[in-house]
């Protein structure tokens, strides 16, 4: 390789990496640095220590905001993972193939809402007076008007419809790359529909959930807006907590803090997920 | 050299049959049809226990779909199937006693090969103590003792076809499916192989039915070889009964290379008379064809001398010359007629393009085609 | 031919009854939402006592609402481009020409696909804080390339195998240079992938959120709009803006799909009658 052909490849790739050296990986340097400072009253503490991590293990409240956030995550990718692979597994066995990619469409449309909306639709169905409300009133199952919004239920309802049809999209993709002549070999050598179910299908399909719900996972925990839409005023998730150091307080530093610990926890997941796809080829 | 056909009756017939063998599987009248596509018409076809049979035949000729419906993975639009003297037609798959060695093998990916292997009796109850032995002796009879803690994505194609019919055989069915279970292999290992499943078929005594559309290949392993075409039987019976005496034109071309003649077939005292362009034959036994037919004459039945029972088919010229290794095959042109030929010279032959020959026929070994 | 009774089993009832559950799940929010953008009181939910197109109208003539659509539009445009252009020469660079540290390279290029939005748009924010950059839709559209650089990059990449190395070197043997190469054989026959990785590009930033609120000041894009008219809470206008917005994307999605599988069934409609 001639140095002038190598020159004119980095000429290709220039471009990109220095943008993302600029706008990503400086400001994440940038807010590396600003976790360690300190903001007193109103002025920028520019002295590394680590009082910012301190104050997470310290005060309860930031605590409790991560606790939070990990409960509502991980019930959100259950919850969507049990709902979604039925749903998966009927679009790819119980479907005629052709309607399968019109089925699958449909059931990923309002995917394509606008996010913020997706979460103000919910409201409309949950509020006091809204869809749900009327309903139960009308068919006499409530006395009174019933409110979900506003509830840690609320924010797990909005996700789950999110994620239900992220999980769908997965778990189809890989039970369709399954040949059918494994379902077929285990009810040949006397399984039931069950056993094939337990001991054949599901573990070939482990990786499309496992990549889904590591979506859910990352997607889910980082995401600010439904839950504060739809979450309330009665308990904080991590990324209302961060927006709050921002937007209320101005108090760069510790948000930046808690930015390091989001991503501190979706490294751990990506990396756990990592190991066990590898550990299962293996 | 040929066989005597035992069965005279007109049209297929279940020739190698004998009034006490046990029963082995049964179709009757099974039909099987897609929309408005048939796959199977109609089609009848018993066998006794114990017996090695090859459904052979090209693609869409309805074979497949006739494992399926045997193994329980369609249900035939109308008939009855029998195995064993029972009716399976709507039991399961898990229900019937028959196992299925798949053309992609179907190995579970996520289970070592003992696991494979033992799954079936897994799925019965047997318990692992009492398992273990018998996968054991299961992988040991397909040769594969040492490959028990592998997983299937570490064995050659060939290992991985002993592995898919070491899980079939291990519930001990009553009849085996094979459904082109040599198809991915190179060739000298699906010879090998064929040896193989022949021997394995006489230790176990369970009926295989064995798909494919390797004339040769079904003409090494089967006991009986079942022709079919367009979802129909297109003929049955013993190999050799087969590729020497085909009923049928589709039959005789499948089997192998063969000259067609042209011929008039007709009752002469107790046998029969052929009158071609190339002489007048007695034939012993014109199997329901009289009348205008064609004649099938395979390559290595012309002889280019002469011989005891050979009568004179005029003489040929030679126009091309290829070596085989174990034979020459020669494109050469009937002198009188003008007729194209396919002769199969000896190794030794030293017989060149432009030579000219002497050609004789044993009458015996011609076979009159329905028409 | 007797045609074959489909008989139902009670299995493929609860199949069905299922997947209208799910369904219904899905599109309830979607379908309400829709519903009462045609409210005709200032309040979306029960009773319906529309049709009424009057909120529709109000979008329209609103006056911010309008600007964002036009920010939305402008920055969704440039900032697609941009990443497309910017994706389209690395993935050519690196699947081209063998360079030193191309697998760090690649890491550092997709690598903020895996790391969360509020954290991309907190790094920026504070890093134009500190460098005295002001918010305007420009910084919007950068946040917009970082998110939408690795995915277009990564989408190329992916489409520039062995077979299009090997017509590319055939041009270059027949005499084309660099630009001629990239201009008529790459380009069009990455066409669909370009394509596709375009109006992805161009979905996402329409609909991203949390980098264009902490990034913006005064010009803002129609989600951050939609979300200080939230703050006045329920309210039919919104719903209009609502279903306008899944229109779009809609015919976004649409255009997108018969762009790539409309392409890909002519293509092996002409392959079977080759």
């Amino acid at each position: 390789m001639t140095a002038g052909s190598r020159l004119r490849a980095w000429g290709f790739v220039a471009p990109a990496a220095l943008w993302t050296a600029a706008f990503f990986l400086l400001p994440l340097a940038v807010m590396a640095l600003y976790s360690l400072w300190r903001r007193v009253g109103m002025t920028l503490v520019a002295e590394p220590g680590l009082a910012n991590y301190l104050a997470f293990v310290e005060k309860s409240f930031f605590l409790e905001s991560l606790l939070n956030s990990l409960e509502v995550t991980l019930t959100v990718t259950i919850l969507s993972i049990l709902f979604a692979y039925p749903l998966a597994w009927i679009l790819a066995e119980k479907v005629p193939e052709r309607f399968q990619r019109l089925a699958l469409l449909a059931a990923v449309l309002p995917f394509w809402t606008s996010y913020v909306v997706r979460s103000y639709s919910w409201l409309l169905v949950l509020s006091e007076g809204g869809v749900i409300s009327t309903f139960l009133l009308d068919v006499g199952l409530t006395q009174e008007a019933v409110s979900l919004a506003n509830s840690r239920t609320a924010t797990v309802i909005g996700f789950v419809h999110f994620f239900v049809m992220l999980l769908t999209l997965t778990i189809y993709a890989n039970l369709v790359q399954l040949p059918k002549s494994y379902a077929k070999a285990a009810q040949d050598l006397g399984a039931g529909p069950v056993a094939t179910f337990v001991h054949v299908v599901l573990p070939l399909t482990l990786p499309g959930i496992m990549v889904g719900a590591f979506l859910t996972f990352v997607l889910c925990i980082g995401d600010y807006i439904t839950p504060q839409i739809l979450g309330g005023a009665q308990e904080l998730l991590l990324p209302q907590t961060i927006m709050l150091q921002i937007q209320r307080r101005s108090d760069f530093p510790m948000a930046s803090a808690l930015a390091m610990i989001l991503m501190a926890v979706v490294t751990l997941a990506y990396v756990a997920c990592a190991r066990w796809l590898k550990l299962d080829r293996a | 050299m040929s066989a005597p056909d035992p069965g005279p009756g007109p049209g297929p017939g279940p020739d190698p049959v004998r009034a006490d063998d046990p029963p082995g599987l049964e179709f009757d009248r099974v039909s099987m049809r897609f929309g408005a596509v048939t796959a199977v018409e109609a089609v009848s076809l018993a066998a006794p226990a114990g017996r090695y049979i090859v459904l052979l035949g090209p693609s869409g000729g309805g074979k497949t779909t006739l494992l399926n419906i045997l193994g329980g993975f369609l249900s035939p639009t109308e008939g009855t199937v029998r195995i064993a003297g029972r009716d399976v037609t709507r039991l399961p798959p898990a229900k019937r006693p028959t196992a299925t060695v798949f053309q992609d093998y179907a190995l579970f990916p996520h289970m070592t090969i003992a696991a494979n292997v033992g799954f079936g009796l897994r799925m019965r109850g047997v318990k692992p103590a009492a398992r273990a032995p018998k996968v054991q002796a299961a992988l040991e009879m397909v040769g594969l003792a040492d490959a028990a803690a592998r997983k299937p994505h570490e064995l050659s194609g060939g290992q991985r076809q002993r592995i898919a019919l070491a899980r079939s055989l291990v519930v001990e069915p009553e009849v085996l499916l094979l459904d082109e279970p040599l198809g991915a292999l190179d060739l000298k290992l699906r010879r090998q192989m064929q040896e193989e499943l022949k021997r394995i078929q006489h230790r176990v005594g369970a009926t295989f039915v064995h798909v494919t559309h390797d004339q040769e290949e079904a003409m090494a392993i089967a006991d009986e070889i079942v022709v079919m075409r367009g979802g129909r039987i297109e003929d049955r019976g013993l190999p050799e009964r087969i590729y020497l005496k085909p009923r049928t034109r589709f039959t005789a071309g499948f089997m192998g290379e063969n000259n067609l003649l042209d011929a008039r077939v007709e009752r002469d005292g107790a046998g029969w008379t052929a009158e071609t362009a190339l002489g007048r034959f007695p034939l012993a036994d014109a199997t329901g064809a009289e009348g205008a037919v064609a004649l099938s004459l395979r390559p290595e039945h012309i002889a280019v001398e002469p011989g005891p029972n050979r009568l004179p088919l005029g003489e040929a010229l030679v126009e091309e010359v290829s070596f085989f290794g174990a034979f020459h095959q020669a494109a050469a042109r009937h002198e009188a007629t003008g007729l194209p030929l396919r002769l199969r010279l000896s190794q030794h032959a030293e017989t060149r393009p432009g030579d000219r020959l002497a050609l004789y026929v044993d009458p015996a070994l011609l076979a009159p085609l329905q028409p | 031919m007797t045609p074959r009774t489909v008989r139902l089993r009670p299995a493929d009832l609860l199949a069905a009854a299922y997947a209208a559950l799910l369904y219904g799940f899905i599109f309830l929010p979607v379908a309400v939402l829709v519903l009462f953008s045609f409210q005709e009181s200032r309040i979306p939910v029960p009773p319906f006592d529309g049709p009424s197109l009057r909120w529709y109208e109000a979008m329209f003539a609103d006056r911010r609402m309008m600007e964002a659509l036009v920010n939305s539009i402008l920055v969704a445009l440039v900032s697609s481009s941009v990443s497309l252009a910017l994706g389209f020469l690395a993935a050519y660079g690196l699947a081209r020409h063998r360079l030193p540290g191309a697998g760090a390279l690649k890491l550092i290029l997709t690598a903020p696909l895996t790391v969360s939005y509020l954290i991309i748009a907190m790094g920026l924010l504070i890093t134009f804080n500190t460098l005295g950059v002001s918010r305007s839709l420009l910084t919007i559209g950068i946040g917009h390339v970082v998110i939408n650089l690795p995915l277009c990059f990564a989408i190329l990449y992916s489409q520039m195998g062995g077979h299009q190395a090997q017509i590319e070197r055939a041009a270059r043997d027949l005499g084309a240079s660099e630009a001629q190469v990239i201009l008529l054989v790459a380009v069009p026959m990455l066409w669909p992938a370009l394509f596709a990785a375009f109006f992805l590009a161009f979905t996402f930033s329409w609909d991203e959120f949390i980098i264009a609120l902490l990034v913006s000041r005064f010009d803002v894009t129609l989600p951050v709009e939609i979300w200080n008219m939230l703050r006045s809470g329920l309210n039919p206008q919104t719903n209009a803006v609502g279903s306008f917005v899944f229109l779009i994307s809609f015919l976004f999605v649409i255009a997108l799909d018969l762009a790539l599988f409309g392409r890909r069934r002519a293509r092996s409609r002409r392959g079977a009658a080759a």
